[in-house]
């Protein structure tokens, strides 16, 4: 067998499962609301990329009656070639059990599981006949960072895990995929704000196609709405299962260069379209970060490739919608940390929110 | 200052004349006024003092936007200096579904608009506020669930 599974390493088994719980929305009780959260994975194979997100927010516009009640929505992404299929699919409340404290979801037909340190995942998605089993073993420690500052009176914890090993099978309208040994990514995101607050981010993971190479790479940036001021950035490189080095606000300088353009790419939810025309995308042709401290330094190049939109309606008003952009290409990160000379070329799936 | 009229809402209208996709569009009009008055706000104060054609299928209306909509079973003919947007169902759901956009829709000619500039430009922005209401306003995803049915079961 070319790829065979991982044993998971019981000490990142017991630090994901002190960590990487459901949070669930206080406003169930009475708390706060405007409450977010999402376990979010990418896998990425040769021919296939996939997002797939377990996604609950608190029902800004909640029926008559209704309170405290969350939206249980799966978000699908997957790219084979060019081409992109995905959909945000809602679920009624009777059909969703995710227990608090647990890492453990069922929205519908699909689950999301995490059994003897793997996450499980399990898809079922009629519209594009879309099935999925696949098992995710963690590689690499997690990393979390609490009530981080995201907009005025606004805060997002986050926690990632920079790569994990991706297995299973992908059927779409009848054709199967196998997936083996797939380099992937995992987050888990929590907070209490809104769309339509304050703030943007630019998210990415970058992973090597090289199986032995020990390097991963996350790179964050959360900035005000209009992109004028970065409140926080970060390039966070894990050299085998541990971080190997973290660089830091001005120890990064980052470029981004061009302008993406691509005249059809997907954006879901379909109707949303109407109101977020796709001239509007706003996106680099290529991002370059700089980060460097001491003798340590690192650079990392980005070229996008292909796109997909997920449109959030605004809830602060009636009008206005946020993208999520969703942005698939080339990796290229070459660097020295700590002596030792790093090098990796490999999928980049990239988030950049604009307004 | 002229005296304002109440208009009652759109779906209560003695009109026996209405057909399916009029009254689910009157039945919209008066959820998002309950719903989202804000909302219904938004997408009156473009269009405030137009009036429209609309043929959707067999059906023909005519719309008049004052403080709220009113909504009758028109002629379906040309009516001189009125905007006029026909159309069929099959189109708004693809629209509706992105696999057409507006603009292409309109290239198209599967929706067909006639109005003055100026008119064209609030009844877009009129649209935008109504689907930006749409998308927030729950209710809505059980009134489009209806409409496909109209369109694979046409009365």
């Amino acid at each position: 067998m070319a790829n065979p599974e991982p044993t998971p390493n019981p000490a990142i088994t017991a630090a994901l499962r002190r960590l990487d719980w459901f949070r669930r929305s206080p406003a169930r009780f009475g708390g706060p609301g405007e409450h977010k959260e999402w376990q979010h994975f990418l896998v990425h194979a040769p021919g296939i990329h996939l997002l797939i997100n377990f996604n609950l927010i608190d029902d800004r516009w909640p029926s008559p009656g209704v309170r405290g009640e969350e939206i249980a929505r799966m978000i699908v992404l997957v790219q084979t070639g060019r081409e992109w299929i995905g959909e945000v699919v809602r679920f009624a409340s009777d059909a969703v059990e995710v227990p608090v404290g647990g890492l453990d979801a069922r929205f519908g037909a699909n689950t999301l599981r995490f059994v003897a340190g793997c996450y499980r995942l399990s898809l079922d998605l009629p519209t594009h006949a879309l099935r999925a089993e696949l098992s995710l073993v963690p590689l690499t420690m997690p990393a979390i960072a609490n009530n981080q500052p995201l907009a005025p009176g606004r805060v997002l914890s986050w926690l990632f895990v920079p790569r994990l090993r991706a297995s299973g099978w992908v059927t779409i309208a009848s054709r199967t995929i196998e997936i083996a040994g797939a380099p992937a990514y995992h987050d888990h995101n929590w907070g209490h704000f809104v769309w339509g607050d304050d703030f943007s981010w630019e998210w990415g993971s970058a992973l090597p196609w090289a199986s032995d190479n020990p390097w991963s790479v996350v790179y964050m940036r959360m900035a005000d709405r209009g992109r004028a001021r970065a409140s926080c950035q970060g390039l966070y490189l894990w050299r085998g299962e541990q971080p190997g080095r973290i660089f830091r606000d001005h120890e990064l300088e980052v470029r981004l260069h061009g302008r993406l353009v691509r005249s059809k790419f997907l954006q879901v939810p379909p109707i949303m379209a109407l109101l977020a025309p796709r001239a509007s995308a706003d996106l680099p042709a290529r991002l370059e970060v700089r980060a460097a401290a001491g003798e340590d330094q690192v650079e990392l190049v980005f070229e996008p490739e292909d796109l997909a939109q997920i449109i959030m309606p605004h809830e602060r008003d009636v009008v206005g919608a946020t993208a999520l952009n969703e942005v698939g290409g080339r990796v290229r990160v070459q660097g020295r940390v700590a002596g030792e000379a790093l090098e990796f070329e490999g999928p980049g799936m990239f988030e950049f929110i604009r307004d | 200052m002229p005296r304002e009229t109440p208009i009652p809402p759109a779906s209560e209208l003695e009109l026996p004349a209405l057909g399916p996709i009029a009254r689910l569009l009157a039945e919209s009009f008066d959820l998002l006024a309950a719903r989202l008055p804000d909302a219904h706000a938004r997408m009156l104060a473009p269009l405030r003092g137009l009036e429209l054609e609309l043929i959707l299928d067999a059906e023909a209306l005519h719309l008049r936007f004052e403080h709220g909509v009113e909504l009758t079973a028109g002629g379906g003919e040309l009516v001189p200096g009125c905007p006029r947007i026909e159309c069929r169902l099959p189109t708004i759901l693809a629209v509706l579904d992105a696999k057409l956009s507006l603009v292409e829709a309109v290239e198209s000619d599967a929706l067909q608009v006639r109005a003055d500039l100026d008119r064209l430009v609030l009844l877009h922005e009129g649209l935008l506020a109504y689907v930006h209401g749409a998308v927030r306003c729950p209710g809505f995803p059980e009134l489009l669930t209806r409409l496909r049915a109209l369109a694979q079961s046409p009365p």
